[in-house]
């Protein structure tokens, strides 16, 4: 049995990241791109000025205050998120209640200094990419995420049987050697994987927390029962979210929302409050919770709950339990919304190295069998899928991007669009492979990468006046940072394109015998 | 901090990295004394703990902890980089940084 030990985890190394492996390359470069989900927003809406305009946030709490009262005045519940250093705009939803005709419920976004609503194309933005990375945009939600489970699962069973197999972590650490076909592939994928194995157990752990009372529903049915209510009830108390009490019925004037925010302010920080929970408006039995606290990878946001009618101070949220600091801990680590820009870049470059590290891996899988199979069907099957996604998701999300500047702004549907163009682009260089020599649909694709992410950065100055010769004078770092980032992708994907291309047979022989 | 983070990060891999002889062949074109290994090993470990401090001080405990992770990636990636491509260069990095490196963010 110990003599077999290894193989067995190589060969479960293998094929758990064979049959995952595409979806989780769309997972991890989808997710890597959330991480600067605000800024890809930001970049498309370029009708947004280049300063965007603050307000304080008992002034923010205000305008919000208004809009709810002409647009949703009867609704049950209000949440307001506050503008942020990332969050640029005032964010509204309510909920109406069950009985009333009409929309169930609302979502509004507002300018912080005019509390108007805001007004600019309509896109999927960041938010979109970041979505997508655990929704896979068009699959029905439960099978999503069973299906982003068992993936991230896969994920899990290849870190671990990963290090297994991997007789020299630390001899090996800083090796890479180049033009060497498998070993080179293998010395790619191992130094991906080592170099940044901390994040790679922290996001592929983290993300089955995220879902963790959906995998194990039973846990939850248990105590809670079947129905969903039992659920709702469930979550109100974990997160000590439900204010406990129910509707008089009687009206009520709802007291200004400014002092208590500037309330929550004084004990938080001066925009530290980011949300405000108003449950039932305009009743005697209002209640406003205000959520807030300086950003840190435990989550640990204060919260304030105060009658909603005379503004009193009525609780404040106790110390959490060790298992519950622990989750959101996890969760918190995971989607890195504590980072300042130098650690949200760090995480980018993990995200990335885990991104680049599947790929390496799948073609590991074919450089492998080139010589023993390369005929088959299998063989053949898998290479295709390896050109269309490793080299067509690149270009589809490209596709997603000029699809934001090309749509014409105020048609139909237009931020559904800008998702169509990315999966039918990709749709499309999933088949291509099928239909060329693989070494050919290689290139081509690379090269298509290239010009799709390199040109980028021209179609924005074409269409736009957000464009480099604007934002970097201006010091716009983060739209100005996007566009470079476009450009460095697409000069990655030239050197990769470069060398897939062969050289002329005069200059190939004399440059691999030095090396030897 | 985080700059200086980083300088001590791949300073610390060097040592470890100039511990083993391959890459001391492949950096110096000669391979270190058992000795000088050694010490290599010690300095290369003492470097990695204090970016650790540097990381925390400039970010505090958790965010620090996390910082430091995404460092030590970062600047471990920088050297796989050199070592494989310019080799004999790569002491250049380091140089890139000393200029951010006493600011205090």
């Amino acid at each position: 049995m110990k003599g077999a030990f290894r193989p067995s985890m190589s060969w479960l190394h293998t094929w758990a990241g064979l049959v995952v492996g595409w979806v989780l390359f769309f997972i991890f470069l989808t997710g890597t791109a959330g991480y600067f989900d605000a800024e890809i927003d930001r970049w498309m809406q370029p009708e947004r000025p280049l300063i965007e305009q603050k307000a304080s946030a008992p002034q923010e709490a205000d305008g919000a205050r208004r809009f709810l009262e002409r647009q949703a005045g009867n609704a049950e519940r209000w949440l307001i998120v506050l503008s942020g250093d990332r969050l640029p705009d005032v964010r509204l939803f309510w909920r109406n209640p069950p009985t009333a005709a009409g929309a169930a419920a609302g979502e509004e976004y507002l300018e912080p200094a005019t509390g108007n609503p805001v007004s600019y194309r309509k896109t999927g933005g960041g938010q979109l990419l970041y979505k997508m990375h655990y929704r896979l945009h068009y699959l029905p939600e439960v099978a999503a995420y069973w299906l982003v489970g068992l993936c991230t699962m896969a994920m899990l069973v290849g870190i671990v049987t990963g290090v297994i197999v991997h007789k020299r972590i630390f001899r090996d650490f800083f090796t890479l050697r180049l033009a060497k076909g498998q070993r080179s592939w293998l010395d790619a994928h191992n130094g991906l994987s080592v170099l940044a194995l901390p994040f790679h157990l922290m996001i592929t752990y983290s993300g089955l927390m995220f879902l963790v009372s959906f995998y194990m529903a039973p846990v939850v049915v248990a105590s809670y029962g079947l129905e969903g209510a039992g659920r709702g009830v469930y979550f109100d108390e974990l997160f000590e979210r439900g204010t406990g009490v129910a509707r008089s019925g009687e009206a009520a004037p709802l007291a200004p929302l400014g002092p208590m925010v500037a309330e929550a302010e004084h004990r938080m920080g001066v925009g530290a409050v980011s949300f405000i929970d108003v449950s039932h408006p305009g009743d005697t039995n209002a209640r406003v919770a205000v959520t807030g606290g300086a950003p840190h990878p435990t989550r640990r946001d204060q919260r304030l709950l105060f009658d909603g009618v005379s503004g009193r101070l009525l609780s404040e949220s106790g110390p959490r339990s060790a298992p519950l600091v622990v989750f959101e801990s996890l969760l918190g680590l995971h989607e890195g919304l504590f980072a300042g820009p130098v650690l949200r870049w760090l995480y980018f470059l993990s995200g990335a190295m885990g991104t680049a590290m599947i790929a390496a891996g799948l073609i590991l899988w074919t450089v492998k069998r080139r010589a023993r199979a390369g005929d088959t069907t299998g063989f053949r099957l898998v290479e295709c899928l390896n050109i269309g996604t490793l080299a067509g998701l690149p270009i589809a999300l490209a596709a997603y991007f000029w699809a934001n500047r090309l749509i014409p702004v105020g048609i139909d549907d237009r931020a559904a669009w800008e998702g169509h163009s990315l999966f039918l682009t990709w749709a499309v260089l999933l088949i291509h492979p099928f239909l060329r020599p693989a070494a050919r649909a290689w290139r081509e694709q690379l090269w298509l990468a290239a010009a799709a992410f390199a040109l980028l950065p021209a179609v924005n100055a074409l269409t736009t006046a957000r464009h480099l010769g604007i934002t970097l004078p201006a010091g716009i770092w983060d739209l100005a940072g996007i566009d470079l980032a476009f450009l460095t992708t697409g000069l990655a994907f030239a050197a990769a394109a470069l060398a897939v291309t062969p050289h002329t047979g005069s200059a190939r022989a004399p440059r691999r015998r030095p090396a030897e | 901090m985080t700059a200086l983070s980083l300088l001590l990060a791949y300073g610390g891999f060097a040592g470890l990295a100039l511990a083993q002889e391959r890459h001391a062949r492949q950096a110096l074109q000669r391979t270190l004394s058992n000795r000088l290994q050694q010490w290599f090993r010690m300095s290369g470990a003492l470097c990695l703990s204090a970016a650790l401090i540097a990381c925390i001080t400039a970010a505090g405990t958790a965010s620090g902890i996390v910082l430091w992770c995404g460092v030590l990636s970062a600047a471990a990636v920088a050297l796989l980089l050199m070592l494989c491509l310019a080799p004999r260069w790569f002491f250049m990095p380091p140089l890139l940084l000393i200029p951010f490196a006493f600011s205090v963010t």
